[in-house]
């Protein structure tokens, strides 16, 4: 091949480098996190649009269908956990496009075990009155006073149990902003390293081709 | 126009693994000596191809480029194709393994097409090779979005739905390869005349 043909090669592979990073899509990517009783998703396609108005489902582990929706404009859709199991929650985004992201049964195992049980509805800012801090230290301020004198186990885990409801109520609410910034910037596309890689194979090929087409002249 | 896998049915699959290992078959029988480094090169190109983003419109789509492929190799390209599709599923997570018959067939297939109809017309008049050129280029896309609905619908989606999204997603791709295309050819018919189908004995 002459050198102008490499050179329009080249040029052409320049033009995917510069080209490429706004969006290139043939993956689609489905990431999803749970919060509490909450099961958060966002989708994207591998270059960064979101994948909107998009179907997804979610299949336990005997793949019966649990709960479908579309994403929105976002491409962010959540639902409250449907099952405790290994969840797979799957992106259908048209024209062959679709993803893919586990649940594990462990993950949600945790989720669940932090919220009481009274927490388990889907809307967390509930109407219920919430154990503010004033009544939290009502309650808190004697059980510690008693706990040296002989405080009854029931109130301790009483205690205890409110204290980490209070907590996990408030990690999911400073966690949120970090876990979608988590799904904004998990998308992985081809580096330099893929693409040179793919190259250095298909120039091998060439050189195993003529090599074995080179043997059989020989022969 | 890559599928993923888990969204075609199993015939599908089956069907399209067949038609690209009886394309592989042809291609890598009808492949000579002096044609392997060029068919490597276009797989390279192919390769690279795909992460060419149009920004156009309101789908995601990329260059496919399996015009000029077709055009250059007859029926090689469907080695130089299969063998690029297989690179970008382990590097780049394109497609599938499970859907790599299907996504070789519906890109190669429409490039030995194009070699079947367009490459006779490049040794016309240089008005009608640049046209023919252009509408290889052209077509190989929109035949390329048609596979991909017929095999969409086949695994039960809506044909007319998938395909016309599939064809007007890629309305922006067909043109600027064909123009490409267009340019690859005028440039190859200047420099390596050699190079273009008919001006040697086999494809």
């Amino acid at each position: 091949m002459t050198k102008r043909f490499f050179l329009l090669l080249l040029l052409l592979f320049a033009w995917g480098f510069i080209d490429c990073p706004p969006a290139m899509a043939h993956r689609v990517n489905v990431f999803a996190w749970v919060e509490g009783s909450t099961i958060y998703t966002t989708s994207k396609f591998s270059g960064g649009r979101v994948a909107q108005k998009s179907l997804i489902e979610v299949y336990d582990s005997q793949k019966n269908l649990l709960i479908s929706g579309h994403t929105d404009d976002a491409g962010a859709f959540s639902f409250p956990v449907p099952k405790i199991d290994d969840l797979e929650i799957v992106l259908q985004a048209g024209s062959g496009h679709r993803g893919t992201w586990q649940i594990k049964r462990l993950e949600l195992a945790e989720a669940q075990e932090d919220q009481p049980a009274e927490n388990r509805e889907p809307n967390r800012t509930s109407s219920k009155p919430q154990p503010t801090p004033t009544t939290l230290i009502k309650k808190s301020k004697p059980q510690s006073c008693l706990h040296s004198s002989g405080q009854s186990p029931e109130a301790t885990i009483e205690l205890e149990k409110i204290i980490e409801e209070a907590i996990s109520r408030t990690l999911d609410r400073k966690l949120h902003p970090l876990m979608t910034m988590i799904a904004e910037t998990r998308n992985p596309k081809p580096g330099f390293k893929d693409i040179l890689g793919g190259l250095g194979y298909i120039f091998g090929l060439i050189g195993v081709a003529a090599y074995v087409h080179s043997r059989r002249k020989h022969q | 126009m890559h599928i993923a896998e888990g969204v075609l049915s199993g015939p599908v699959l089956a069907a399209g693994f067949a038609i690209t290992v009886v394309g592989v078959g042809i291609g890598l029988k009808k492949l000579d000596f002096e044609h392997i480094a060029e068919t490597g090169m276009m797989a390279a190109a192919f390769f690279v191809a795909s992460l060419v983003h149009v920004p156009i419109g309101p789908a995601n789509v990329h260059l496919i480029l399996n015009g000029v492929v077709g055009l250059l190799l007859g029926w090689a390209a469907f080695p130089a194709i299969a063998t690029a599709l297989l690179l970008q599923a382990v590097f780049f997570q394109f497609g599938g393994f499970t859907s790599l018959g299907v996504n070789t067939a519906i890109m190669a297939l429409p490039a030995v097409a194009g070699y079947y109809l367009f490459a006779p017309l490049l040794n016309k008049s240089p008005k009608i090779a640049a046209g023919a050129a252009f509408a290889c280029g052209f077509t190989a896309v929109m035949l390329g979005a048609l596979l991909l609905g017929g095999a969409l619908f086949l695994s039960d989606e809506n044909f007319l739905e998938v395909a016309s999204i599939a064809v007007s997603a890629h309305i922006p791709v067909m043109i600027i390869e064909g123009f490409i295309t267009l340019f690859c050819i005028g440039f190859l018919k200047k420099v390596r005349p050699e190079m273009l189908p008919g001006k040697e004995n086999s494809p």
